[in-house]
């Protein structure tokens, strides 16, 4: 099965890979397998991602979430909808083992017992087989653009997807008759030739030839796609060759047997089908999961390689140290300082020149931050701690990913539900900056922030694409729906706080009154009163105890007087609050 | 401690929150403000019985003891006073003589009580049947020793109202001066 059980992070959202990018939201989707409805996923919203499409379930979201990785889909077709039957885009999966190679006959072959749903018309014309897995390239820019599904003498010869220009009928039809992936005139699919022949045991690839490794999915020539492997896709679909009788354990549906998926549909019954296809149309253009295996840009030198570059960029790419002079010694370690030193300031001066080399760089720069952070953080000569602490500010700034949670109203679909699901992935978004470990905000405020705070710290987080405070309100309001594991309080005043979930009135009201009783009698300030009554507080005392800000703590030792167990003693400097006598707890 | 010192030169009227500064701030909850409220009551009646305090002037009373705690530096504020009183009316314990509620009758005893008290006190000195003044029976050297001395006379012709009512005395004007008749 292609699909694969995904992390949520705790705002129910999933889990992004380090250089993934959210691209777009929809809600209201539904999962078909072939042409079944998978059961338990057909209310969810779909994620699609510059790696995945990703889709979560509205109700059990930990239980029914799923992600199909686009480097398994072949191609994809949009199914506008049909009177009852909904919009649908289908992903057409990129056969992965030799059970499938029948599958295609068999999955066409209709049983009137087995059509519940409509399904969109799919051609099976050799003709469209053949197009399968090609390319054209370019003429004038030469690149490899996806042979178009419906070519045929008729049909309109698309542009190429870079410089625009469309191509000659000519250069198609050379692909069509080429002979290379000649395809066997009893309708097997081309996967057959990959699969069977010897070039597969090789894995050569079948635009350049090259003889690849084994282990590789990408020609390390010309990134074609190679042919799946058998070992390969145990190891990534979790799968084994003989599902055909016994689906995996991560098969979802109950799809009859002998009925082989091939191809995945998304149903968008809240609409929002063509900007979904207009995204996923340009993900697996820019196929940015290529991206992350290709070697990184030029490195600036060598010599950075060690403090700029992190582990795993190392460990793909292992450099060579250039054979230097060898120097030993105090003159050695000197001399290794000063490369190291001249590396990082043309780093950093090449980085800045634009914004481009600043994005391409981003990786490096942000480590070079951090690692800045740490040496001052270390550094006893910097003696001033304010400078020190502006600067490691300014280095963990630097450092910020807002990728991370950034939701931008473009990522969202423009359909009629379209605000309320803004609302919901930001506040989804919100939760997911909240919770996250490095930030810790809640903790630092003592577990609630005013809905003021958090509007400043998150679009100071974001940076860019600021939203605004209207925005933050209602999508603050949608907590409780989404069951985040954050909410929207409001206090008797007016004032809105969000705070973790598990935080009731009960444990902040006994936690106040337990530092109350706590305060020794040692420290009283009231020397008039007698320590009969205890200790008595400002707010601004339980400000500092528990980190709150001082909004935040009169509402809360108002509110543990709502329930009885404070009372006030307003006087010339304030309202001082005691642990109320007269309190009975239930 | 200073504390015991100070709690034992206070009388036994005064409650045990009187030196609680919270006791001088109206608590705006409901359940602390009533037990704050039965508190103040009580302080108040036992106060102006232990002073013989008939007419209690709310803004001369706040600076006294009563409202005014030195020790501790609070004040009942008058607001709060004022609705302690009104809730004192409420129960008949107390009686505004102005509208402008700035002077009130405290009865820390009800009418009914006191005349009971002149009816008994009024038998036991064998004077039934005799015409007594109310002066006579606020101001009299016979009377030093009862709870109603000093008492206000308009709070004695309201307590003789009850003697009045039950048929046991009749009051009426002897000059400029009252008179009441028991039997």
């Amino acid at each position: 099965m292609a699909f694969r059980k995904i992390d949520l992070t705790p705002a129910l959202r999933p889990l992004l890979l380090p250089s993934e990018t959210l691209l777009f939201v929809q809600d209201a989707v539904g999962l078909y397998e072939g042409r079944y409805k998978v059961p338990n996923f057909q209310n969810g919203s779909a994620y699609l991602t510059t790696h995945r499409v990703c889709f979560v379930n509205n109700d059990e979201p930990r239980k029914y979430s799923v992600a199909l990785e686009l480097k398994d889909v072949e191609r994809f077709e949009l199914y506008n909808g049909f009177l009852k039957s909904s919009p649908k885009i289908t992903l057409y999966l990129r056969p992965s083992d030799p059970s499938l190679l029948n599958s295609r006959d068999r999955s066409t072959s209709r049983s009137p017992a087995y059509s519940p749903v409509p399904t969109p018309p799919r051609s099976s014309t050799p003709l469209q087989s053949v197009a399968l897995n090609r390319q054209w390239i370019c003429p004038i820019c030469t690149f490899p653009n996806p042979f178009p599904s419906n070519f045929g003498p008729l049909a309109p010869i698309p542009p190429c997807l870079t410089c625009g220009v469309k191509p000659n009928r000519s250069v198609l039809d050379a692909i069509v008759n080429s002979p290379a992936p000649a395809k066997p005139p009893n309708g097997i699919s081309d996967d057959l030739i990959f699969q069977a022949g010897i070039q597969r045991s090789k894995n050569a690839c079948p635009r350049c030839t090259f003889e690849n490794d084994q282990a590789l999915r990408n020609c390390e020539m010309c990134g074609e796609v190679l042919s799946s492997d058998p070992v390969d896709d145990l190891i990534v679909a979790g799968t084994s060759s003989s599902r055909d009788e016994s689906p995996a354990p991560t098969y979802l549906g109950s799809v009859p047997a002998g009925e082989q998926i091939d191809c995945v549909k998304l149903s968008f019954r809240g609409g929002g089908e063509k900007p979904f296809h207009e995204k996923l149309k340009g993900a697996m253009v820019q196929r940015k999961w290529l991206l992350e295996q290709a070697p990184t840009l030029p490195a600036i030198t060598s010599g950075a390689a060690n403090l700029t570059l992190d582990a795993r960029e190392s460990d793909t790419t292992p450099r060579v140290p250039a054979p230097t002079e060898r120097i030993v010694g105090v003159r050695g370690l000197e001399r290794q300082n000063l490369a190291l030193r001249m590396n990082n300031q043309r780093a950093i001066a090449g980085a800045f020149e634009d914004l481009e080399a600043l994005m391409s760089r981003a990786k490096e720069i942000i480590a070079l931050a951090e690692n800045f952070a740490t040496q001052l953080a270390d550094n006893p000569s910097l003696a001033n701690s304010d400078a020190k602490e502006a600067l490691s500010q300014s280095a963990s700034l630097l450092a910020l990913r807002p990728t991370d949670f950034a939701v931008t109203k473009d990522q969202i679909s423009s359909s009629s539900s379209s605000l309320s699901l803004y609302h919901a992935e930001l506040a989804r978004s919100i939760a997911d900056f909240l919770a996250d470990d490095r930030r810790s905000i809640l903790k630092k405020e003592g577990g609630a922030i005013t809905l003021v705070d958090l509007w400043a710290v998150y679009n100071r987080a974001r940076g860019i694409e600021l939203i605004s405070p209207s925005d933050l309100e209602n999508a603050a309001k949608l907590f409780d729906k989404l069951q985040l594991p954050v909410r929207l309080r409001q206090f008797k005043s007016g004032l809105l706080v969000v705070q973790e979930r598990n935080r009731t009135d009960e444990k902040v009201a006994k936690s106040v009154i337990t530092w109350l009783e706590e305060l020794s009698d040692s420290d009283i300030r009231d020397v008039a009163t007698d320590g009969k009554w205890g200790r008595s507080v400002l707010a601004k005392d339980a400000a500092e105890k528990f980190g709150w800000s001082i909004a935040v703590a009169i509402e809360e030792l108002e509110m543990v007087e709502e329930r009885g167990e404070l009372v006030r003693d307003t006087s010339f400097e304030g309202v001082r609050w005691w642990k109320s006598p007269w309190y009975i707890s239930e | 401690m200073a504390d015991s010192k100070d709690k034992a030169a206070l009388p036994a009227y005064y409650p045990e929150f009187y030196t609680f500064p919270p006791f001088y701030t109206r608590q705006p909850n409901a359940a602390s403000w009533s037990s704050q409220l039965s508190q103040w009551r009580s302080f108040i009646l036992g106060y102006c019985r232990a002073h013989k305090i008939w007419r209690l002037n709310l803004v001369d009373a706040m600076e006294t003891d009563l409202f005014y705690n030195k020790s501790i530096n609070r004040k009942l504020p008058l607001p709060t006073i004022r609705e302690i009183v009104d809730d004192l009316v409420k129960s008949s314990n107390a009686e505004w003589i102005s509208s402008e509620k700035s002077i009130a009758y405290v009865y820390w005893r009800t009418p009914e009580d006191f005349a009971s008290q002149i009816y008994s006190w009024v038998d036991e000195t064998g004077q039934k049947g005799t015409v007594l003044t109310l002066l006579e029976l606020t101001e009299g050297d016979n009377t030093t020793q009862q709870e109603w001395y000093g008492m206000d006379q308009a709070m004695l012709i309201k307590c003789l109202n009850v003697l009045v009512k039950r048929n046991q005395a009749q009051v009426f004007s002897v000059g400029d001066d009252k008179g009441v008749k028991v039997w």
